[in-house]
């Protein structure tokens, strides 16, 4: 009994189209269908390939998986089925030596799983879930590394729901161990169990599925009157209602899960809405992102070999992928559910990291206010909370952030009305509210940029409502100076003024003119402000931003997309001055769209732009190797 | 883009099997593989449950993935619908399992680790929760040297 017993035939894609290095692999393999009997296994495949396309989210998700079915011929027909389990003592030679009666049960149905993953390794190298197809009608299954189940009606459910183990780390959310009439599992311990589908926290805020659960669903939504037994009583909510159901995890109390039912609760329904975002996290990913064409990416990288990349999809759901050095980029999921102000460009997602393991994210909601989040290296995502109590901003309206200190923030945003708005946290005292920032108020359109020389003192700029940029500042020692205006510089109003600081006494500005010219002042210490003038001839698709990068006190890089959509760079060093502008390696832009760029080390820099295709982009330039080609945002 | 993307910067991906008898683990299968990974975590993020830690020379953590399919309790299924699904202990504890990990140039071995909250063994206690307990299930060189069969 062994693979002596059998052939492999070959492999069959029998759905799906994405790359293979590039997808949700999922390879069946037959056991115990002779060479003659292959047919009904590849019907068998069908079946489920069926089944699992239709049930959600693997529907949505079909573009980013492949079914593979891996045909294999055994000398007899079956698996054993031996009398120790209740069997009738079948004994037969197969590939796979499949065997009803596991650990004495019948229905537990097993296989040798080394063979079924060194056959599917080398069927299909990049397999991400190994199922095996047993030619009997006897009902079984099992989970683990390998699935099994055999052919009898319902038996796939099986495979779906260990697929829910063990390619998605789901948990079970029955509430018994052994049927509900076992000892020891009245009360679950107080122990967060760490899969993200159960939990024993109904804390709104702090409920790892919080982002699911509607403003007028109560926590706990449902309780168990009775630990000693479970509740079996239907749904006092509507169905589809996201909450805290206690029973859960393999206890009647204590733990909680998210819906009244689920496919980790019972077969043959469907799974909840919280394992179903599970499951979109971790195959959405392998997909590329379209994106919202004309709202600003944001990068941040949290230490020199990792970038955070945000932006937002085209159907306005908040994303985020990331890159590090060791593991290459992650792929693109949503973060904590969120939707973005479609307004305007479109809100975006700003974010800053004040320490390495630690990232504060913000953006503006369909309901026009700020909401922010945070990520914690020791947790992970937090949900989106409305902001310092809640401000009714512009639709559309970017949230900037500075981090003056590890242990404070402090965001600008314009109101509904056009009021320059602030509002600031800080690690002692928490989130302040939003205050009106020295009377100011924004041209429609128009962002607040912010920049901290030094701890104690921050510099604003913004577009006027007579189209001309105009600043501000606030020291520790003399509060909120009154707005003035720079110059006389005539600018589109739905400019940024972008600013960077080559060093504490310096600040270099750029912002597009009323003529789509890039034009840019300076202040320093010594002079006050310069006057306006254009970069080296250079001007921008309507709509398009500047961005600016200081890797040196003495060199600067801009970023821009041009008048024919072309992204271009241009630089200055100190000696030389401006060079000309010059098309980064043949990239070529969403009109109106914001190229970003980072430098997380010296001599780097990494550049982000949303193509003519609305897909992410992203290239590099290193001192040694010049610019690499773009390359389309996804996972590597 | 009028550009050819470029395949950006993945560090490329290893599979490996196991095989696991109680507490015996063995690597018996490596195979460098093109494949995008999602779920990877880097050093910094803090785990819990098994995980595949890989390593550099000097044993400092590059990556880490989650490990499924080692099992100490299998799952009987009910044939009616409605009947409860059940979880048993297994007698004796054994398999095989697949993890596909990042493989930096710098990777020199994996590590299984099953990463422990602190409080999950000392409940009754009292006082804040300390560092998760990394208990260390097995080590593996990737090296040519020291592989196994
Ligand atoms: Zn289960
Ligand atoms: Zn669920």
């Amino acid at each position: 009994m062994s693979t002596a017993d059998g052939t492999v035939i070959g492999t069959t894609r029998v759905s799906g189209t994405a790359p293979v290095n590039q997808a949700f692999n999922i390879v069946l393999l037959a056991e115990g269908f002779q060479t003659g009997q292959q047919n009904a296994f590849n019907t068998a495949v069908s079946a489920f390939a069926t089944a699992l396309l239709g049930t959600a989210p693997f529907n949505d998700l079909a573009p980013a998986i492949n079914i593979f079915r891996v045909n294999v011929s055994s000398t007899d027909a079956g698996a054993d089925d031996p009398v120790s389990g209740g069997g009738t003592g079948a004994s037969v030679r197969t590939y796979f030596d499949a065997s009803f009666g596991g650990n004495g049960i019948r229905r537990l149905l097993v296989c040798n799983a080394t063979t079924v993953l060194t056959v599917a390794a080398a069927q299909v190298p990049q397999f991400s879930l190994a199922l095996l197809v047993v030619n009997s009608t006897i009902y079984g299954g099992s989970g683990g590394s390998v699935g099994t189940f055999s052919l009898a009606g319902g038996a796939s459910e099986i495979a779906i729901h260990e697929a829910g183990h063990t390619a998605f780390r789901l948990a079970d959310e029955y509430p018994y161990y052994a049927g509900g009439n076992e000892t020891g599992h009245d009360h679950h311990p107080a122990t967060e169990p760490q899969e993200p589908n159960v939990t024993i926290n109904t804390t709104r805020a702090t409920l790892k599925w919080g982002w699911a659960v509607a403003a007028a669903t109560a926590l706990p939504t449902m309780s168990n009157p009775n630990c000693a037994s479970i509740d079996s009583r239907p749904s006092t909510v509507p169905g589809g209602t996201v909450g805290t159901f206690e029973g859960a995890h393999y206890y009647h109390c204590g733990a909680y899960r998210p819906e009244h039912d689920c496919k980790m609760r019972n077969l043959g329904v469907p799974f909840c809405r919280v394992c179903r975002q599970v499951i979109f996290n971790r195959i959405g990913p392998l997909a590329t992102l379209n994106a919202r064409a004309r709202t600003p990416i944001s990068v941040v990288s949290r230490y020199p070999e990792h970038l955070d990349v945000f932006d937002v999809a085209s159907d306005g759901r908040t994303m985020t992928d990331w890159w590090d050095a060791s593991t290459g980029w992650g792929g693109w999921f949503q973060l904590a559910g969120g939707i973005a102000s479609p307004g305007g460009t479109g809100s975006p997602v700003t974010a800053i990291s004040r320490y390495a393991r630690h990232l504060d994210v913000f953006t503006v909601g369909t309901d026009n206010r700020v909401y922010s989040a945070w990520w914690d290296a020791s947790g992970g995502w937090s949900n989106w909370f409305v902001l310092a109590g809640g401000l009714q901003v512009r639709p559309g309206s970017t949230v900037n952030v500075v981090s003056r200190y590890t242990g404070h923030l402090d965001v600008f945003t314009t109101a509904a009305d056009g009021r320059i708005m602030s509002c600031w946290w800080d690690v002692s005292s928490g989130w302040s509210g939003w205050f009106h920032v020295s009377g100011g108020v924004a041209a429609n359109g128009a962002t607040v940029t912010a920049i901290a020389r030094y701890p104690f003192h921050l510099d604003l700029f913004t577009v006027g409502t007579d189209n001309r940029v105009w600043s501000c500042w606030w020291d520790e020692r003399s509060g909120w100076s009154t707005w003035f205006r720079i110059g006389n510089q005539a600018v589109r109003s739905d400019s940024a003024v972008n600013v960077v600081a080559r060093h504490r006494d310096q600040l270099d500005l750029f912002t597009i003119a009323s003529d789509q010219r890039i034009v840019s002042t300076w202040w320093n210490a010594l002079g006050g402000w310069g006057s306006w003038f254009q970069v080296s001839g250079g001007a921008a698709s309507p709509g398009s931003q500047v961005t600016a990068v200081a890797r040196y006190s003495n060199q600067l890089d801009l970023f821009t997309v041009g008048t024919d959509n072309r992204i271009y760079s241009t630089w200055w060093h100190d000696p030389g001055g401006w060079a000309g502008w010059f098309n980064i390696s043949g990239g070529i832009a969403a009109p109106g769209s914001t190229v970003i760029a980072i430098s997380r080390i010296t001599e780097h820099l990494d550049v982000f732009a949303v193509g003519s295709d609305s897909k992410t982009y992203s290239t590099w330039w290193d001192g040694r190797t010049g610019w690499a080609g773009w390359f389309q945002l996804s996972v590597s | 883009m009028s550009q050819e993307s470029s395949p950006g910067q993945g560090p490329g991906s290893m599979r490996l099997i196991f095989e696991y008898d109680g507490d015996e683990i063995h690597l018996i299968s490596r195979q460098l593989v093109d494949m995008a990974l999602t779920g990877a975590q880097t050093p910094l993020e803090d785990h819990v449950g098994k995980v595949a830690e890989v390593r550099d020379a000097s044993n400092k953590a590059l990556a880490s993935v989650p490990v499924t399919g080692m099992q100490t309790t299998a799952e009987v299924f009910p044939e009616n619908p409605g009947d409860p699904i059940m979880r048993v202990a297994l007698e004796h504890p054994q398999g095989a399992f697949t993890v596909v990990v990042p493989a930096p140039k710098a990777a020199a071995s994996v590590a299984l680790l099953d990463i422990v909250p602190a409080s999950a063994d000392r409940e009754a206690l009292p006082g804040p929760a300390g560092p998760p307990e990394r208990r260390i299930l097995g080590v593996f060189p990737l090296t040519e040297e020291g592989s196994t069969p």
